[in-house]
């Protein structure tokens, strides 16, 4: 079985493939499969499979004026649950597949403004008060004239319908004001204080990652997320990996097809799929007409003041 | 961008006069410089294809937004579309429109964002009948009307945003603030505690005035948003109305938002 678990790497086909970029992947459950989703495996017919582009590369693209990090790099920790649940990951990561993360989840949520919900997903990140979970700005709100989310819930591990670590509310929604008041792509940020579930803070229960801002528009990072419009489901976690570039503004650009569904998801640098942790370094935020490459706002001291902010409102 | 030094004013009546000879309809004017739809926001009140009305998917509307600073934002019941905008004769075009990468309640609602999608980047021809906006691309014409922003008088505004600076919350627990306006008048529920005062409108500022408050401790929420409520309530504070939001922003850059 577990041989199977190597050749049945996927990855998803497109005509439009951007040359040297990574597509989204599936993640591998924790119980060492490939995720088999009734739907996947209808997708992934053997002549799609042929066609298939391998993740064979990082990105080379390089914006012609590239912006320069301002302000000293800074980066927090990361941090493992101090609470023993019982589904732990598996041991072992294999070739280019790699075990989903439990501090990644999916989001679903009300917008108020039609009554309609959405999802979007999102990861824990680490703290003081251990219940930040990190998001795209239009995960909590609607942007310029828009109103705050409701009935906002994180399902870490999400997959098929499955809870493994059970649904959490948000308590409170944080933003930039720049995102609420403008809708301003490049401060598309937001972090959600979630509140306790049986007692426990959720960093305590999953694990939450580290934060790193400041650190330059090229690096290396593993996107999680739950792409629900097609050819994806949004019944599991799906990663892109590959190497980030300024397209415009200040954002970071990397190829990766997710689909609807995948914004909030976190941009990890170091992403050890052992422990399910790494740090985050952008939120999946919008694509632009080319459906092969997505943008993140790039983490400058702006998501650390969001951060600071929101942890100081923490209970 | 808009370009509203591209064309002198002169030039500008002097077009404005031509097309309003050439339909001889004084409320019917063809698109031009974009001055008249920037900073409003449009929706949709029919949609026609093929000459045949085009029935969107429950609950949605198409949105344009033609922000201050030259984008529009579109929304077509899912997720936030916007790039640069140019409106220059008659066309209306968006050179790089993004997309949110939400997923929408139903696969209809992802087609329906491509349909919007595609039609924007067909630059589409526009227009003002009135005070509705008419976009018309290939087999499609959509007729939208100016969305009026809310009224600082009157009706009561409810608490949704606390501000500090670059930084913005929703409201903890929900907490049922409200304030309002009337006749130089303004009463407020802080959460926990009822205030009121007189205000005088100046410009984009407002100045508070002999404002007394209940004296009531209550739980960290309430708390919460009392000082933020209070914290407007006092002296010269900046607003601004954006659609159905009341933005007060006070001098330390701290303040609230509310909606009606």
């Amino acid at each position: 079985m577990f041989g199977f678990v190597l050749a049945a790497s996927v990855f998803v086909p497109t005509a439009e493939a951007v040359p040297n970029g990574s597509s989204a992947s599936l993640a591998r459950t924790s119980d060492n499969k490939i995720q088999t989703a009734a739907a996947a495996e209808a997708y992934w017919t053997p002549e799609r499979m042929a066609a298939a582009i391998p993740a064979d590369g990082p990105a080379t693209v390089k914006a012609s004026s590239a912006h320069q990090p301002s302000g000293r790099a800074g980066s927090i920790d990361g941090a493992a649950p101090s609470v023993k649940v019982q589904n732990q990951q598996a041991q072992g990561g294999v070739g280019t597949l790699l075990n989903e993360s439990q501090t990644v989840g999916k989001v679903f949520f009300t917008n108020p403004a039609n009554g309609l919900n959405y999802v979007c997903s999102a990861a824990t990140l680490n703290s003081g008060k251990k219940k930040l979970v990190q998001t795209a700005g239009h995960c909590v709100h609607g942007g310029a004239g828009g109103q705050w989310m409701t009935n906002w819930v994180f399902v870490p591990r999400y997959r098929n319908g499955a809870r493994p670590f059970g649904t959490w509310y948000a308590y409170q929604l944080t933003s930039r004001t720049a995102w609420i008041n403008s809708s301003s792509s490049d401060e598309d940020m937001g972090i959600v204080i979630m509140q306790t579930n049986g007692g426990n803070s959720i960093v305590n229960v999953v694990g939450g990652n580290g934060l790193r801002w400041n650190w330059g528009y090229s690096v290396s990072v593993t996107v999680l997320g739950y792409p629900a419009a097609p050819p994806f489901t949004g019944e599991l976690q799906y990663f892109c990996q590959g190497t980030t570039y300024n397209p415009h503004g200040q954002e970071v650009e990397i190829a990766c097809n997710m689909t609807g569904g995948s914004s909030g998801g976190p941009w990890l640098q170091e992403y050890n799929d052992q422990n399910g942790l790494g740090y985050i370094n952008s939120v999946v935020s919008h694509r632009h007409s080319n459906a092969n490459v997505m943008d993140g706002p790039y983490f400058d001291n702006d998501i650390k003041s969001l951060y600071d902010f929101a942890e100081s409102l923490s209970p | 961008m808009f370009r509203p030094h591209g064309m002198s004013y002169r030039v500008l009546v002097a077009v404005i006069a031509v097309a309003l000879l050439a339909t001889g309809c004084g409320n019917r004017s063809a698109g031009q410089g974009g001055n008249d739809v920037r900073g409003k926001v449009f929706k949709s009140t029919a949609v026609t294809e093929q000459g045949k009305p085009r029935a969107l998917v429950e609950g949605t509307v198409i949105e344009l937004h033609f922000t201050e600073d030259g984008r529009l934002i579109a929304n077509a019941g899912c997720n936030m579309m916007q790039g640069p905008v140019t409106l220059d004769g008659g066309k209306l075009a968006v050179a790089d429109l993004s997309s949110t990468a939400m997923g929408c309640p139903s696969p209809d609602l992802h087609k329906q964002d491509e349909w919007l999608s595609k039609l924007l980047a067909a630059t589409p021809s526009w227009k003002l009948d009135g005070t509705d906006l008419v976009v018309t691309g290939p087999n499609t014409e959509i007729v939208l009307s100016a969305e009026a922003p809310a009224l600082l008088e009157g009706g009561t505004w409810k608490l949704t945003s606390l501000v500090q600076a670059d930084a913005v919350s929703s409201v903890p627990g929900g907490v049922p603030a409200t304030m309002q306006f009337q006749d130089g008048k303004v009463s407020a529920f802080t959460g926990c505690n009822n205030a009121s005062g007189s205000y005088k409108v100046d410009g984009q500022t407002i100045a508070f005035d002999s404002v007394s408050v209940t004296y009531k401790a209550c739980g960290p929420d309430e708390m919460a948003a009392e000082k933020a409520v209070l914290g407007v309530l006092a002296g010269q504070v900046k607003y601004r109305i954006d659609r159905s939001s009341l933005i007060l922003t006070n001098a330390k850059g701290e303040g609230v938002q509310l909606r009606k």
